[in-house]
């Protein structure tokens, strides 16, 4: 996927998300400008593909992943292998009960986070939103600490095969 | 097999989980039995009032009445058989359907109640119920800092006795007798004097698989990217049900559950060793 795709898809999923706390207001838009423009990507590419993209999921409710990947396959022509690095703040969107600042922070064109400055009734908070889960090698998955783990999840064992479990090791240690 | 008898506990070295035979524990022991065909245990600092577990029992035991299907004549059996239509079941059996469908619906049917035949099949979402009506039984008799875990599914609330978080590991899909990663559950916020200033957290961890009980999930789209997924939410039934939805559907349902519930986190596996994995499970 693409920087730009990716960043209509964060778009996207804060579109989604902020659509509850925008009730009342026409559009649940962001639009996202790089403030570190670090690399190639475009400041109109970014923001016009992400308010195109979270305005036709708040309107007609069609999934971000079709959406982005529709729009991967735009950008794809014209800035195909940028590998973007960089925070990216979008407009702050006001509306009546308050405003929406994104923030998203990318790595090699890949998403390593996404924060929300959110305004409302007065109050203010900052939340960081897990944009999606993204391919990688098992190398970079966080390793398990045995000593420190309380509990082991996995698919369903049966009542047989428990006792060769990971979780019936646990709950002999004394 | 006697579903409320206690598992016969015979500790040997193999036991051990790898890299460490003896975990640094320092609660009381678990409570375990049996339900739905696996193993509950149930670990609380201060160990689980006796008063408590009849009712973590009854728990599992009250929806397992009504909806097991290895029960010829329990209610989710005559449904299935169709000696009973949905519009004589009880009020009980249509609330815990319309709740399936409505995360058919909204998992856009990467999860779904009917099996390939037709028949109704409502133990993907009952267990996880269980494991919520148990967890309301801790909850009631005051115990707010415990590990529920029934066969690998995973209700976290509050912290270790001395404020470590609770921490989950995750099976490896290629070697069940290692872990591969793992999760650091949230711990409630204290003041400066390490008493607590707010409610207890809790988050569920479930993890679906295709190596076991081959016919809890049902791959209706042929997608077959992923042979595990583990989902972290703030309640077991939306973990639970996107787990097994993600493991169905792919990495289209995946795009669509991280999308769509905010706060979730993914751990998703393919057989290849390739790994999908939200900011929790990232090295």
């Amino acid at each position: 996927m693409s920087t730009k795709a990716k960043l209509a898809s964060a778009a996207a999923s804060v579109g989604v998300l902020f659509l509850g706390w925008q009730a009342g207001t026409a559009h649940g838009q962001t639009a996202l400008t790089p403030t570190t423009p670090t690399t190639t990507t475009t400041t109109s590419g970014a923001s016009g593909t992400s308010g195109g993209s979270s305005s036709g999921t708040s309107s007609s409710g069609t999934s971000s992943s079709g959406t982005s990947s529709s729009n991967s396959s735009t950008s794809g022509g014209t800035s195909a292998s940028t590998s973007a690095s960089g925070t990216y703040t979008g407009t702050t969107e006001t509306h009546r009960y308050g405003s929406v600042t994104v923030t998203v922070t990318l790595s090699n064109g890949t998403i390593t986070n996404l924060n929300a400055d959110v305004v409302s009734d007065g109050e203010h908070r900052s939340e960081s939103i897990n944009a999606e889960a993204v391919p990688m090698l098992e190398s970079e998955i966080k390793s398990a600490n045995s000593a420190g783990v309380s509990t082991v999840s996995g698919a369903t064992y049966t009542t047989t095969a428990y006792l060769e479990s990971l979780q019936s090791a646990l709950d002999q240690a004394k | 097999m006697n579903a409320t008898s206690e598992i016969s506990r015979t500790p040997s070295p193999s036991d051990a989980l790898p890299h460490d035979p003896a975990p640094a524990l320092t609660l009381a022991e678990p409570f375990i039995f049996e339900a739905m065909g696996t193993v509950v245990s149930v670990r609380a600092v201060g160990g689980v009032p006796a008063a408590a577990r009849p009712h973590l029992r009854d728990a599992f035991e009250t929806l397992e009445d009504r909806f097991s299907l290895y029960r010829p004549a329990s209610e989710a059996s005559q449904v299935a058989n169709r000696t009973l239509t949905l519009r004589q079941a009880s009020d009980e059996y249509r609330r815990v359907y319309d709740l399936a469908i409505d995360w058919r619906a909204a998992t856009s049917g990467a999860f779904t109640p009917h099996r390939p035949d037709g028949a109704v099949d409502l133990s993907g979402i009952v267990k996880a119920l269980g494991i919520q009506a148990a967890a309301a039984v801790l909850d009631a008799h005051g115990v707010h800092d415990y590990v529920l875990n029934a066969g690998g599914d995973v209700v976290v609330s509050g912290a270790q006795p001395d404020g470590r978080p609770w921490v989950v590991g995750i099976v490896d899909p290629d070697d069940r007798t290692r872990l591969l990663s793992q999760y650091s559950a949230p711990v409630p916020v204290s003041d400066a004097g390490g008493e607590p200033t707010s409610a207890p957290t809790r988050r569920a961890v479930a993890t679906s698989g295709v190596a076991e009980r081959g016919d809890h999930v049902w791959h209706l789209g042929s997608d077959d990217t992923f042979c595990q997924v583990t989902v972290v939410a703030d309640d077991i039934v939306t973990a639970d049900v996107l787990a097994t939805a993600v493991l169905a559907g792919g990495p289209g349902t995946l795009a669509e559950a991280t999308t769509g519930w905010p706060g979730l986190e993914v751990l998703a596996c393919a057989p290849d060793g390739r790994r999908w994995a939200t900011p929790a499970f990232r090295a």
